[in-house]
């Protein structure tokens, strides 16, 4: 059987039948994807390639629930998120406080109005601002990472995402904020000084001018 | 009135279809969570990339080898029971119950009749239906970590047994 | 020839007869089985289950092995291990009377993690029986009658 146009849903009915070839066509059509999404979460390469084969083996023991309404990914992506979850609580010995429940929208948790990079294609081919990315994600609570990543990988509702992990829709809405206001506070000495939208009492220049002392400017125009 | 934060993140999501993002101030957040998005979106993906695919064959070949079909014999027997138990899931038990929640939900599980077509996946005839029992045979039952099912077998001598049966809870659902 | 031996030797055998096997509130037998889906046999010693073992939900199996059986005597509100093969069992006998007796039975897996905690009543002279099949689809079964 040529597996390669065959929807999801066939493909998953021949692979509970038996049909190897069919489960191998869905793996390659969805491993990466579900790599991405473990390691956004994880940022750890082996824990999330175990969590991908775990998900993998798990959705090919559960294949008779598969029904076919959405793709065989919308049905992985869960299995995916619940091991990797799973993975954060194995790793954490300390529970760390998180300002879910508080509210947002008071005046010390303000979205920035600024633009991170004019060019965000361009920024990530930046070696540098990559690492300060991947330091950003990191310094965020494995809840607040999880739903940024979830939002932004797989663009999931928060009616979704609250079901996947579990908890109320107030409180992803209150992640995902929190979790877009820390990152934009660590990336903040990114902006394109070009791209301020804020008309500030300050000159512009003057604002981005070596915050760190180190003789160059810390924002980068892209 | 000036749109709050969570207001501008959720047109941003497209969760607040109602709301008009006035221009300046506001709008500049909105493109801020979008490009923030797009950098966080962009650098997973790229992270993801860097695995060569050396890694994911061989993570292909231990799942290929873990999917393997078992003794055809033993996934036939899966089949049966699970066969079984999901044409009565309504009846199943979880966590621990109370003589109430027990005695409407037990099964009771008689000797066929001659004729009788009712046979389940096990291949034997039965005439299974759930029914309320007393007295309460079972007063309480906790299976932690399992599904529980409580049936009653009636011999054709009219002698009762109780079968309580522990299944492993293992469905996508409860992952 | 002494005439008080005869009797003395009909008291004693008496008594020894008279004596019960077991001196608790209730004398249980059981027998923990390991049950698969191989070829259709099962243990001769397993023959009181015979006909329970054969209808469903048990005939799911069709191989059946025992694994171990005995007897325990249980006094009321003491508890009573039950040595088992593949995990652990206990059986604590709560109340009785002529017919029904009340238990609190636990079964716990190999790894000693319970998997079981029940309280229920079993008729004199009938079979409760306990299965606990796992991810493979083997079954793991603790039958007991008591009288």
């Amino acid at each position: 059987m040529a597996h390669e146009d065959v929807d999801d849903r066939a493909l998953a009915s021949a692979a509970q039948n038996g049909d190897r070839d069919a489960f191998r066509t869905l793996f390659d059509r969805y491993h990466r994807r579900a790599y991405a999404l473990a390691f956004g979460v994880l940022r750890h390469q082996d824990d999330a390639l175990d969590v991908v084969q775990d998900a993998f083996i798990k959705a090919h023991k559960h294949l008779d629930k598969f029904e076919g309404a959405s793709s065989f990914y919308t049905w992985l992506y869960r299995i995916v998120m619940n091991l990797a979850i799973d993975q954060l609580r194995k790793r954490r010995r300390v529970r760390p406080v998180e300002l879910d429940d508080e509210a947002i929208d008071g005046a010390d948790d303000a979205l920035l109005p600024r633009v991170l990079g004019g060019n965000p294609g361009r920024a990530l081919l930046d070696k540098e601002i990559r690492a300060r990315i991947d330091q950003a994600l990191g310094e965020l609570s494995d809840n607040h990472r999880a739903v940024l990543v979830m939002r932004e990988l797989e663009g999931l509702s928060y009616e979704a995402m609250a079901q996947t992990m579990g908890c109320s829709k107030g409180t992803i809405m209150s992640r995902l904020f929190h979790a877009r206001r820390n990152m934009q506070k660590r990336l903040s000495d990114l902006v394109d000084p070009s791209a301020l939208a804020v008309a500030t009492a300050t000159d512009p220049d003057d604002a981005e001018a070596d915050a760190d002392g180190d003789g160059e400017l810390a924002a980068r125009s892209r | 009135m000036k749109p709050r934060d969570s207001e501008l993140m959720q047109a941003a999501d497209r969760e607040h279809r109602d709301l008009t993002v006035p221009a300046g101030d506001a709008q500049a957040k909105v493109d801020a969570i979008a490009e923030l998005g797009e950098l966080v979106r962009g650098h997973v993906e790229l992270s993801a990339d860097a695995v060569p695919d050396a890694k994911f064959a061989a993570m292909w070949k231990r799942i290929d080898e873990q999917t393997a079909a078992p003794v055809v014999e033993s996934r036939g027997l899966l089949a049966r029971v699970t066969a079984w138990f999901d044409r009565y899931r309504s009846h199943i038990i979880t966590g621990a119950v109370s003589a109430g929640a027990v005695a409407a939900i037990a099964i009771m599980v008689r000797p066929s009749s001659p004729g009788d077509s009712s046979g389940g996946a096990l291949g034997n005839s039965i005439n299974a239906q759930p029914v309320q029992f007393r007295p309460a045979e079972v007063e309480s039952l906790d299976t932690p970590g399992g599904t529980g099912t409580v049936f009653h077998l009636t011999d054709a001598d009219g002698r009762s047994t109780t079968v309580i049966w522990v299944a492993p809870e293992d469905s996508v659902e409860g992952l | 020839m002494n005439r008080r031996t005869p009797l003395a030797a009909t008291l004693v055998a008496t008594a020894l007869l008279a004596a019960p096997a077991f001196a608790g509130d209730a004398e249980c037998s059981y027998l923990e089985i390991g049950a698969s889906g191989g070829k259709t046999a099962i243990d001769a010693e397993l023959k009181a289950l015979e006909k329970k073992l054969t209808t469903p939900p048990l005939s799911a199996w069709t191989e059946f092995h025992k694994l171990s059986g005995g007897n325990a005597s249980l006094d009321k509100l003491k508890a009573q291990t039950l040595k088992l093969a593949q995990g652990g069992a206990s059986l604590l006998l709560r109340d009785r009377t002529d017919k029904r007796l009340e238990l609190t039975v636990t079964m716990d897996d190999h790894s000693g993690k319970r998997v079981l905690d029940v309280k229920q009543a079993l008729a004199v002279g009938n079979w409760a029986v306990w299965v606990a099949s796992n991810a493979k689809a083997e079954g793991h079964i603790l039958a007991l009658t008591c009288k």
